[in-house]
């Protein structure tokens, strides 16, 4: 693994430390969905799919797919820190926030994988 | 190097101050009253049951209901850990119910009882796999059994809330709980918890107080030394805020001197006036008194003139004496000697300064070229950390401050040794396939890192990502989500505190092997370019081989771990397992709250694996009768198939499953016999095999089919694949720690003891701040340190005795010197203390009233603090406080010494006491005495062990001992005027250094000479008059007293001889005037008083006895003067010689010239 993917991995594996953290110090979802005005089945599906699609970026760091730049580690970095601060209506957001960045860094990884381009488009400007 | 390690302790001494201003701390003491009454406020009170080694009760009585005969425990001995059986019978008639609470790790049982019947028993029974609790009481049995190998062997808590419910219903509550305490393994604090706690309020409390008691031995036990160090640093009348400037110290180590000025003055004019009356001759005195006077009075004069002449050469021929004494060489130098004697004066102040300042001065030495590889020399390394204490306390620093500012110092040059050790081993293996192939290895370690750290950091992944999904599982009822929790939050804190340690300096293994090839980590750095980086890595060409050392340092923390901490291959191999266990508790969990019964099928299993067990051996025996006996196998072969099934008998087959680590699981266990099985399967089937082969047989045994068709496989079913792969590189980083180990063994080797040295020292000062921490005052009382009374009292109470003792053990042990700590020697070492401490306070007190005073203080009055100190620091190192291999709780051993444990640290109390008195003898310008000690601070500079030609310096060992003979000699004089009081001091002064001293013992050990030299004895012998013959009274016999004085040439016929021989030629003797001579009545009873009297030159051979004074010998001698007889009234003169044989006392006057063996 290069250094930035493990840069990244080690942000990947932050945000699970931070959001599994945060659960030990939160009422269970039946809670606080209500609170944030969504249903507990949707917020388990969008933490679900955020946790699944957390391993399957961490697999394609290990392998190189990925290919990151600072700007990837600096936005990963923002959404880290918001989501250790954001208060429970906040968490939502955060946590679809979280879902789309990596869903985007997945679909980068595919890009890489069937056209063998590197390549980090979302974040990389040039 | 003396100016920059005085600059190095400046600066320590600087940071230190700024520490003093702000850190406070708790006191070890206030920590023991505050456990105690932590017990005491939540209403326990300490019974003692038994003798008072066995273990205390933590209990509250209810008042009426004593709690012994509302509880009756079976064993005393029981364990908190699901290993031991314990039956707790609940005897008291009223009782009505009983809540049980068990909790286990991750597992509960909660049952309310009620009884007709009142007695109750909870049975907590062990056994092999399961573990049973069973509650027996009026209402029957009830009884739930756990397989204790779904759960780890970790820290819990049971509880069971006893309600004894009243005429009304209403619950009375008697609880226990019992916990393990982290303290168990400390002789004091065991006692003291015994982990059973009574009538606490509720089981909640009673948890807290557990957690409170742990948390408080925890901070005790993990106050990191720094800390510790911090809080030593407060401020007092002692403290740094004392600390004079570089100019006062010089100042102060000059100012016996101008001080005694006076004195000094006094002295001087004293020397004048005695040199003015020199002249003046008593002519009254005999010829022979003014001759001898004459004779010994120039040859001193022309002594003093070649030894001014000569100490002016030594000055500047040996740079030590350059070094030691540089303002009276400058004097010395621009004077004109033959005036020395009324320059002496002016001399004398050189001298003195010197003097004072060569306690300073002889760290200096190492600057001097030859002497500049010996900071790497354990010996000279603990007597320059001494000196600094000591140095430390002459310029008038807290003695408190003195020991972590010593542990701070000897930390620093160790990093420094290692740093040049590094350097010197890159310098040798630069450009070699040594290290070329090193470094290969060490790359290949690091791939093998960075794979098995990626396989375990997606198995966290996935773990939290489980953890998450059962965060928001909405299929779970609320308390099921609360265990999740709570298993999480068990699990969590230690494989994120493995990964934060994993992953600190975690980069610096990229570039190791880049920098040990002498290159920068191009690839490192190029990843990730940032302007603010450009300069510090292109700035300058770096010097390949300060890379190669560097990366050799990275290796060694990369292979070795980071100052004592386990290397990265055992922290992942701790983080694999602790995230698999992680794992593994969430999928039991989970399980749980399934209808599939784990348990059974993992009980399923193990009943299987058993079976194959069994069978096996049954099936070898059979194939052994029914087919190899018959196919003719050899005795040989059927005793190994023999030997094979013995393997499977039960005992060896569970011997297989208890070598595992004490919290293995059953899927560990399992996996344990079903490789075991494999293995011996697999055996089994290679033997037979080459059996077949050997009878040629064709066909196969029927167990050989049976084996090959459904082979055990070994693989085992729940191991991670990261284990096998953790333990390779844990193995892979031991063989290459080896390799480096052998590499510095073979190139750097004196490096290596100066490492080990300097920590060994630094954990003995490190150890000695610790224990004085645990004497730190109440700091709102303001007194620095406990008191003896306060010392006193905590000793008087049995609870707050073994509370604070326990907590200093806790403390102490927590430093992990390698051995045990005894409770003898903590005991003794916390006495030492306490009485070094009431020292230190006495002194203290008499201190304050001088300052009271206004009275000047000076190095005398610190001196008995630092005696103090060192003292302490003696009694540390040689206190037994380590108890060899003890069992448990028994301290029976012989305990041992610091010493023991750290070698190098022999010589340090010898050291110390030279230092001290040398500091001590300079304070009270004792300066004679101060040279005897600063030539064995010399010595121990020169020489490496007590051997004298051990040597550590580049010089020979006669060149050392000629620097060392001159340190003294030319010591002793500049001592010898400076000590001057009267124009005698003077001379007394040059006699004993100028004047070469004769002593007989010179002759005789020395291979050769020359001297001037007398004897005094009798002398035998046959007395010719040549013109006298005729007359009939010569030759004549005499005895006479002989007293010779002459030259000597004296010599050993081998180095190992007894005595030696001389060859005397005397020109005087006093004795023959005394003569008298046998049958001789003509002759005057007495020559007259003249020059010839004495005259008397002749040869002996003289053989002188070892080790004794007397010499015999045998020879001619003329005269001493002429005989007169009267014949016939004639008086007949004429000269006489006589042969004579002589035995006498050596006292030689002067030596000349003496060649040593």
């Amino acid at each position: 693994m290069n250094q930035l993917n493990r840069k990244m991995s080690d942000r990947v594996n932050s945000i699970n430390t931070a959001i599994t953290t945060k659960f030990l110090f939160l009422p269970d979802i039946r809670t606080i969905a209500p609170i944030l005005g969504v249903t507990a089945e949707a917020m388990q599906t969008a933490l679900t799919t955020m946790a699944d699609n957390n391993n399957t970026y961490q697999e394609l760091l290990t392998h190189d797919k990925v290919l990151v730049t600072e700007p990837t580690i600096i936005k990963c970095e923002t959404k880290l820190r918001a989501f250790e601060n954001a208060s429970i209506p906040e968490l939502v957001a955060t946590f679809t926030d979280l879902s789309a960045f990596i869903q985007a860094q997945l679909d980068a990884a595919d890009g890489v994988a069937t056209e063998g381009v590197v390549t980090d488009a979302k974040d990389n400007p040039s | 190097m003396a100016q920059s390690i005085s600059r190095i302790w400046w600066s320590v001494l600087l940071l230190s101050f700024f520490h003093l201003t702000s850190l406070q701390g708790q006191s070890l003491y206030l920590e023991a009253l505050d456990l105690v009454n932590l017990l005491e406020n939540n209403g326990v009170e300490v019974k003692i049951v038994g003798d008072s080694a066995a273990t205390y009760e933590l209990l509250k009585k209810q008042p009426g209901q004593p709690p012994e005969s509302l509880y009756n425990f079976g064993s005393q001995q029981d364990s908190f850990l699901l290993q031991e059986e314990t039956t707790y019978a609940i005897t008291n008639k009223g009782l009505k119910g009983i809540d049980l609470t068990f909790r286990y790790d991750t597992m509960y049982i909660q049952r309310s009882f009620t009884a007709a019947d009142q007695v109750f028993s909870i049975d907590l029974q062990n056994e092999a796999t399961f573990f049973t609790v069973k509650v027996v009481g009026g209402f029957g049995v009830w009884e739930q059994t756990i397989n204790k190998y779904l759960y780890s062997n970790a820290q819990g808590i049971i509880q069971a809330n006893i309600f004894n419910r009243n005429r009304n219903g209403q619950p009375i509550r008697y609880n226990f709980t019992r916990s393990r305490a982290l303290s168990e393994e400390n002789p004091f604090l065991s006692k003291l918890f015994p982990t059973t706690y009574f009538d606490i309020p509720s089981w909640k409390d009673s948890i807290k107080l557990v957690q409170q008691i742990d948390n408080t031995v925890k901070t005790i036990e993990r106050q990191p030394t720094a800390q510790a160090l911090d809080l030593l640093y407060e401020a007092d009348g002692f403290s740094a805020t004392l600390l004079p400037s570089i100019e006062q110290i010089t100042k102060e180590y000059a100012e016996p001197a101008i001080t005694n000025l006076a004195a000094a003055q006094e002295t001087v004019s004293s020397i004048s006036a005695s040199q003015s009356a020199a002249g003046e001759l008593d002519f009254s005195t005999t010829l022979i008194t003014g001759l001898a006077d004459f004779v010994l009075d120039r040859a001193q004069e022309e002594f003093n003139y070649a030894f001014m002449e000569n100490l002016r050469k030594r000055l500047d021929d040996i740079p030590e004496l350059g070094i030691l004494f540089p303002d009276s060489k400058n004097f010395l130098e621009n004077i004109n000697l033959p005036n020395y004697k009324s320059l002496l004066i002016s001399a004398r102040e050189a001298f003195v300064d010197d003097l004072n300042l060569v306690g300073i001065r002889l760290p200096e030495l190492l600057d001097l070229p030859k002497y500049q590889h010996l900071d790497t020399v354990p010996s000279v390394i603990n007597m320059l950390t001494v000196y600094n204490m000591v140095d430390f306390a002459y310029r008038g620093v807290a003695i408190d401050t003195i020991i972590p500012l010593a542990y701070t110092q000897l930390l620093k040059r160790r990093k420094e040794v290692k740093k040049r050790s590094n350097l010197a081993l890159a310098e040798k293996l630069s450009g070699t396939s040594t290290l070329a192939s090193f470094s290969e290895s060490i790359d290949q370690h690091h791939k093998l890192l960075n794979v098995v750290y990626d396989s375990i950091n997606l198995k966290q992944n996935k773990m939290q990502a489980a953890y998450i999904k059962a965060f928001v599982d909405i299929s779970l009822d609320s308390n099921q989500i609360n265990q999740v929790k709570q298993i999480y939050s068990q699990y969590s804190s230690n494989f994120n505190s493995l990964y934060r340690q994993i992953r600190t300096g975690w980069d610096t293994t990229a570039v190791i092997t880049s920098y040990l090839q002498g290159e920068l980590a191009y690839q490192y750095i190029l990843a990730a370019p940032r302007v603010e980086n450009y300069e510090k890595y292109f700035g300058t060409l770096p010097n390949p081989l300060q890379l190669t050392a560097a990366g050799l340092e990275l290796s060694d923390i990369m292979l070795n771990g980071f100052e004592g901490q386990p290397n990265k291959a055992r922290l992942l191999r701790e983080w694999d397992q602790s995230v698999d266990r992680a794992t593994k508790a969430l999928e039991y969990l989970l399980d749980s709250f399934t209808p599939t019964d784990t348990l059974a099928e993992l009980n399923k299993a193990l009943q299987n694996i058993t079976e194959t067990q069994r069978s096996l051996r049954t099936d070898i025996q059979t194939d052994i009768q029914t087919f190899w006996e018959a196919k003719g196998a050899t005795t040989f072969d059927i005793k190994a198939l023999e030997y094979l099934a013995g393997t499977l008998q039960d005992p060896e087959f569970f011997f297989a499953e208890r070598q595992l680590p004490e919290d293995a699981t059953l899927f560990d266990k399992l996996n344990a016999r079903r490789n075991y099985v494999g293995n011996v399967e697999q055996l089994v089937l290679t033997r037979m095999d080459s059996m077949a082969a050997e009878l040629k047989l064709s066909e196969q045994s029927p167990l050989m089919q049976k084996m090959r068709a459904q082979p055990i496989i070994v693989t085992p079913l729940f191991n991670s694949a990261t284990d096998s792969l953790t333990t390779v590189l844990i193995n892979e980083a031991a063989n290459l720690s080896g390799t480096l180990s052998t590499l510095r063994q073979d190139s750097v080797s004196s490096y290596l003891g100066a490492i080990k040295n300097t920590t060994n020292f630094a954990r003995t000062l490190e150890f000695t701040a610790h224990l004085m921490y645990c004497f730190k005052g109440d700091p709102s009382t303001g007194k620095k340190w406990l008191t003896a009374e306060q010392f006193n009292n905590v000793m008087s109470s049995q609870l707050t005795r073994e509370a604070y003792l326990g907590l200093m053990y806790q403390r102490l042990s927590s430093l992990n010197l390698g051995e045990r700590l005894s409770s003898d020697g903590v005991a003794n070492l916390a006495t030492s203390l306490i009485n070094t401490i009431g020292d230190i306070n006495i002194q203290k007190d008499s201190i304050r009233v001088r300052r009271k005073r206004d009275e000047s203080l000076g190095f005398r009055d610190y001196y008995p603090f630092l005696r103090a100190t060192i003292g302490f620091l003696n009694d540390v190192i040689t206190t037994p406080i380590f108890a060899p291999r003890p069992n448990r709780l028994q301290f029976t051993g012989n305990a041992l010494p610091l010493t023991q444990q750290f070698g190098v640290l022999r010589n340090i109390p010898v050291i110390s006491t030279q230092t001290l008195d040398l500091f001590d003898n300079l304070s009270q310008r004792e300066y004679g005495p101060a040279m005897a000690n600063l030539v064995q601070l010399y010595e121990t500079i020169a020489f490496r062990t007590d051997n004298p030609c051990d040597l550590i310096s580049e010089d020979s060992c006669s060149a050392v001992r000629r620097i060392k003979t001159n340190i003294l000699r030319y010591g002793t004089f500049f001592a010898g005027v400076a000590s001057a009081k009267e124009p005698g001091d003077i001379s007394a002064a040059f006699a004993a250094a100028a004047v070469p001293k004769g002593s007989s013992r010179t002759k005789r050990v020395n291979m050769l000479d020359f001297g001037l030299n007398s004897y005094f004895g009798g002398s035998f012998g046959r007395e010719n008059a040549v013109e006298l013959n005729e007359t009939g009274v010569f030759p004549l016999n005499n005895i006479s007293l002989s007293v010779p004085i002459g030259l000597s040439l004296s010599f050993k016929t081998s180095k190992d001889a007894w005595g030696s021989w001389t060859l005397f030629a005397p020109i005087l003797d006093l004795g023959a005037v005394t003569s008298f001579r046998i049958g001789d009545d003509n002759v005057e009873d007495l020559p007259k008083l003249s020059f010839e009297n004495i005259l008397s030159p002749g040869l002996m051979g003289l053989y002188n006895f070892g080790n004794s004074p007397f010499s015999v010998g045998a020879g001619w001698q003329y005269g001493p003067n002429t005989r007169t007889v009267t014949v016939n009234g004639v008086d007949t003169e004429s000269s006489a010689y006589r042969w004579t044989v002589f035995l006498g006392i050596d006292v030689p006057i002067f030596d000349f010239y003496t060649v040593e063996d």
